[in-house]
């Protein structure tokens, strides 16, 4: 995707429900607007089996130059931005039909530098399954990720992330997924790096399947911390979650909007969205706008969401066993950011994520 | 109503209220009831027994005309008129009543209001007055050990299983059935909801034909069945009096099964 | 009605029209300069007229809304409406001299009945003016307030100037704007303190005209400990030309006053309806809107409350009904200012024949309201295939302490329900109804028993022959 083309399009209204809360001015690394930097660095991609033994067959993981063949909708301005930072340079992480891995993947992403850029194809070919942990980590100063994913038929693609980029990153997230007919995806992205991070996740169901996404947010600092996900249900008998719980302590934003849409004719969809904040301080803001359009009758849709403070109940209780306000809180913020897993089919991924959080909240109270 | 049977049947001394003959069944392409007969009089009060699983409910539901149950092969007769006419609520309207195993919540219908209007629509012919309504109300409120409040609650909305069973009864007792069937109302049920449902029964079974659905004695020691059946995996495998009952309590179903006989 | 409207919108009950008889009706079109002879028509002071004026500027400059369904907000004509249109000599106090024309529709709507059994008063619009009113003598007595928004400007000059867009300003939006610019008619109510007025007082809204725009703005003020019950009903003949409604309604709730504000809106499905609706809730004040939507075309509305005040309470009961070609976009705006304020929004909607409904709302707490507490239920019913339902909440939270939670869900009604129903004897439409009726019984037991019930009816005539 050429420069001159993002040069074309409009700067993003923030009456688009997708811009509502994070202008394009805000996430543009230089502020000049219509200008993409020359200087990014690819960030450093690598695989591994998470056992450490070596990489079984039917996965390879290669650096290619895109033909420009991407199923990202180009005129969104950030996209555009990503593909055209990226200049063509792609990662392709291809896992071969009927190939089942038994133990997990680990995928690192490393940003550093200035500004970092990536961009990664995932495609899941028929009947495999496959369980990948994906770490984002580095310094950089402002860090784009472009990931896009195919699954194919009748197969199982489980996902851990873990994004725990510097505290001072800005990160700019966009991706794109074609969930095949008869599969199933679940995505678990546990949120804890950057200052400013805004992702943008849109993914469209065959029929019979499944795609489910978690995502827990942990919220300090002046973290601002904002998903938006859009789902389509084109086609029917299929079934999509989304669930996001977001803490948010100091003076954090938590902003949660998605978009689900179950088109005319979609009979048997399932959807359902669930946006929680658990708000910590006085300073801190949570924003929720879960959209629902249904154009077919026969379907089940239903959403919610919920801010609430910590509950005095609970804290009670765990002080009378001992713990002070502050252990307390830990362990109530803990649990309410690993539930955003409970619906997670793989127990290896929540298993991986709670000891990730663990580590990280640990760590904070070290500081 | 076409069905050239049905003046023959109707010009019978002691006509069968339900007649069904050799009725097969099947939901979603698996044959739930393999040849079923059955045929039930006035003043009659039949227990059908049997395991979960067995067929039961199905056959209340298809003689209540629930549309996920297809017909195969058999006909059921109601006072001489072929079921396969009429629909679910010209059954209702025609003198049927079910006591379903699982009735519907319909939130923010008033059962007050509900009452009335099923009694409108279906005792068309003895329609009471709002004045005859209340006072029939008072007495079968009466008998079923319901509150005046239960009327101003949504139809079993937020109901407990005993309060949505009492409903049931209280619905069937003012509707005045000519066959009642009564699918699983014992179950849930405390020994004083229990005898209350009875007492709701026993009133009307001199006027009505009634089918008693349960897999337990329980609730026949308190309502006393003229006829037993015992229904195992879509037949009928044994027939009885009141001591089949006994003999079930006693000894279950496994001596009953076809394999054993 | 023609017989193309008749087939265009089915058996709309109050699609009868009668004889228009103009006194006075403008040309079509809008212009500064039929800002200024409306104004001028009705002997405003000049700060009312430099209002309307401003207001008709920043109409024409400010865009269309790009959201709600925008595709039908831009098929509006602005320039084939009747923007005035004047059928009688004054509004009357006294039935008898309302014009016998007018007299006969408002009586077949049902109204002077109506007065006597059980309202305390009455207001009743005809097109851009209001052609009657009246108030109980007792009410009267205690003080009460009850005039058309146009003798409230001459009597109460004083009162309208320090509140007249002071809760929806008319730059708020483009429909504010206009409703500023050409505003006529409309009530205006003011109950003195501590007084509660047992019976509600009701405003009748009627569009006879053909492309006729009804422009009404009311002002409620309830003083400190007072209390009302104020209803609006909307009826319009069906014409196969587009007519506009757009109000302005402005309610004030001074401390421990509750005004509770109902409406049914049954215009006929040629009316654009667009309508703002904002009240103000002081200290340990109670502003309810009861909210149903029946009729119009498009109807876009989002009866708002701002929580200024430590203790007040916000109440919003909605109920939208969309049938063939009607777009329902309505929903709620709750602004929590300060500590201890509480809101409770239940939507809730029907799509049937293509038609869809739309929630749209907005809670926002701000920093410094401590411990209020927010709950948004919505529930939507399809009945079938081809219509549509969505939901655009959005939750602004920037306080801590403060609970808030939303639900929605979308369904259809359930096969078994029916079944249940209809094994008690009821048609499957009957069976329909009452679960329709069930559904919307939430809105309807917070009217009037003669409004419920009349609603009800309403509703079951819609289902019939609605099943296939």
């Amino acid at each position: 995707m050429s420069k001159s083309f993002y040069e074309t399009l409009e700067i993003p209204s923030q009456a688009i429900h997708a811009w509502k809360y994070t202008p394009w001015k805000k996430l543009h690394p230089t502020g000049k607007l219509n200008e993409v930097p020359d200087d990014f660095l690819e960030a450093e991609v690598t695989i591994s089996m998470m056992n450490g033994s070596e990489l079984e067959s039917g996965i390879s993981l290669t650096k290619t130059v895109s033909n420009g063949n991407s199923s990202f909708q180009h005129d969104d301005k950030a996209v555009a931005f990503l593909l055209a930072a990226c200049d063509g340079s792609t990662w392709k992480l291809d896992i071969e039909e009927n190939t089942i891995i038994t133990s997990p993947i680990h995928v690192s992403i490393r940003a550093s530098g200035h500004l970092a850029i990536s961009h990664i194809q995932v495609e899941v070919g028929n009947n495999s399954d496959v369980e990948i942990m994906w770490s984002l980590s580095g310094e950089a100063g402002w860090f784009g990720l472009l990931r896009e994913g195919t699954t194919g038929h009748g197969s199982h693609y489980h996902e851990g992330m873990e994004q725990a980029l510097s505290p001072f990153s800005t990160i700019l997230r966009a991706e794109s997924w074609n969930i095949g007919r008869d599969s199933t995806t679940t995505s678990s992205l546990l949120s804890l790096g950057g200052e400013l991070v805004r992702s943008d996740l849109r993914g469209s169901l065959s029929k019979g399947a499944t795609y489910k996404q978690f995502i827990a947010s942990n919220g300090k600092g002046s973290r601002k911390d904002n998903h938006h996900l859009q789902l389509t249900h084109p086609v029917g008998n299929n079934q999509s979650e989304l669930i996001i719980h977001s803490s948010c302590d100091d003076k954090s934003r938590a902003i949660s909007t998605g978009k689900l849409t179950i088109a005319k004719g979609a009979d048997g969809s399932d959807a359902s969205q669930i946006f929680k904040n658990l708000l910590l301080s006085e300073k801190a803001r949570a924003d929720s706008i879960p959209e629902l359009e249904v154009l077919a009758d026969d379907v089940s849709a239903a959403h919610g969401a919920a801010s609430a403070p910590l509950d005095a109940n609970q804290m009670f209780y765990l002080m009378s066993r001992g713990l002070d306000a502050e252990e307390s809180e830990g362990l109530i913020v803990n649990g309410f950011l690993v539930a955003a897993f409970k619906n997670s089919p793989r127990d290896s991924i929540s298993d991986w994520l709670k000891g990730r959080l663990t580590i990280h909240l640990d760590c904070n109270l070290l500081e | 109503m076409k069905g050239i049977l049905a003046p023959h049947l109707e010009n019978m001394p002691t006509s069968c209220v339900l007649s069904i003959s050799d009725l097969h069944v099947s939901v979603e392409g698996t044959t739930v009831i393999k040849g079923l007969s059955l045929e039930i009089k006035k003043g009659e009060v039949h227990a059908l027994m049997g395991r979960n699983g067995a067929g039961k409910s199905t056959l209340a539901n298809v003689l209540m005309g629930h549309p996920s149950y297809e017909i195969t092969q058999g006909n059921i007769h109601f006072n001489g008129i072929p079921l396969d006419e009429l629909e679910v609520f010209e059954r209702a309207r025609a003198g049927m009543f079910l006591s379903f195993q699982y009735p519907q919540a319909i939130p923010g219908v008033q059962v007050g209001t509900f009452l009335r209007k099923s009694v409108q629509a279906v005792r068309k012919e003895d329609c009471p007055t709002n004045r005859e309504l209340r006072d029939e109300m008072k007495v079968a409120m009466k008998i079923l050990g319901v509150e005046n409040s239960f009327l101003g609650r949504y139809v079993n909305d937020g109901f407990s299983g005993g309060e949505k069973k009492r409903l049931e009864i209280l619905q069937m007792l003012l509707l005045k059935p000519k066959l009642a069937m009564l699918d699983e109302t014992d179950s849930g049920l405390d020994i004083d909801a229990l005898r209350m449902v009875a007492d709701g029964i026993n009133s009307i079974s001199d006027d009505a034909a009634c089918l008693v659905i349960t897999h337990y004695q329980r609730l026949l020691d308190h309502v006393k069945p003229s006829h037993v059946h015992v229904m195992i995996d879509g037949r009928i495998v044994k027939e009885g009096g009141p001591e089949l009952a006994i003999q079930v309590e006693d000894k279950g179903y496994d001596w009953l099964e076809p394999t054993n006989a | 009605m023609s017989q193309d409207a008749r087939d265009a919108v089915g058996d709309y009950r109050y699609g009868f029209h009668d004889p228009e008889n103009a006194t006075i009706r403008f040309d079509f079109g809008l212009s500064e300069q039929v800002v200024r002879d409306i104004s001028e028509l009705k002997n405003e002071p000049q700060w009312m007229t430099d209002i309307r004026v401003k207001a008709f500027k920043h109409f024409i400059s400010r865009p269309m809304p790009d959201w709600g369904n925008s595709e039908m907000l831009n098929s509006i004509d602005f320039e084939k409406v009747c923007y005035y249109l004047k059928s009688s000599k004054g509004s009357e106090t006294d039935w008898d001299e309302v014009p016998e024309d007018i007299k006969n529709t408002f009586e077949r709507l049902g109204i002077p009945d109506a007065e006597q059994k059980w309202l305390g008063g009455v207001t009743a619009q005809y097109e851009s003016e209001v052609v009657y009113h009246s108030i109980r003598e007792d009410l009267e007595e205690q003080g009460v307030v009850f005039l058309d928004m146009d003798s409230g400007l001459r009597e109460y000059e004083d009162v309208v100037k320090e509140y007249f867009g002071s809760v929806v300003p008319y730059s708020d939006n483009k429909f504010s704007a206009l409703n500023t610019a050409v505003w006529s008619g409309g009530s205006f109510l003011i109950i003195p303190e501590g007084v509660h007025v047992e019976m509600p007082v009701q405003a009748y809204f009627r569009i006879n005209a053909k492309n006729m725009g009804q422009f009404e703005r009311t002002l409620i003020i309830a003083r400190p400990g007072s209390s009302v019950h104020y209803i609006e009903g909307c009826t319009a003949p069906t014409y196969s030309t587009d007519s506009l409604h757009s109000a302005v309604v402005e309610l004030i709730a001074e401390e421990g006053s509750h005004i509770r504000y109902s409406t049914v809106q049954n215009w006929s499905t040629n009316v654009y309806n667009l309508v703002t609706k904002r009240g103000v809730a002081y200290r340990n004040s109670t502003i309810e809107w009861v909210d149903g939507n029946i009729g119009s075309r498009l109807t876009m509305k989002y009866p708002a409350v701002i929580l200024k005040e430590e203790g007040a309470h916000a109440e919003v009961i909605s109920v939208a009904y969309s049938g063939e070609g009607q777009h329902q976009d309505a929903g709620s705006k709750v602004h929590h200012l300060a500590p201890n304020t509480t809101s409770r929004i239940l939507a809730k909607s029907i799509s049937k024949n293509g038609g869809r409904s739309s929630y749209r709302g907005l809670v926002k707490v701000s920093p410094k309201a401590h411990n209020c507490k927010v709950s948004v239920v919505c529930d939507a019913l399809l009945l079938d295939e081809d219509s549509r339902s969505d939901t655009y909440p959005t939750m602004e939270v920037s306080n801590q302490s403060c609970v808030v939670e939303h639900e929605a869900s979308v369904s259809k009604v359930s096969g078994e329900q029916l079944f249940y129903l209809m094994s008690r004897g009821h048609t499957e439409e009957q069976a329909m109804g009452m679960i329709i009726n069930g559904f919307f019984e939430p809105f309807t037991k917070e009217l009037p028993l003669e409004y419920a019930s009349e609603l009800n009816k309403l509703l079951e005539m819609e289902m019939e022959g609605s099943i296939g």
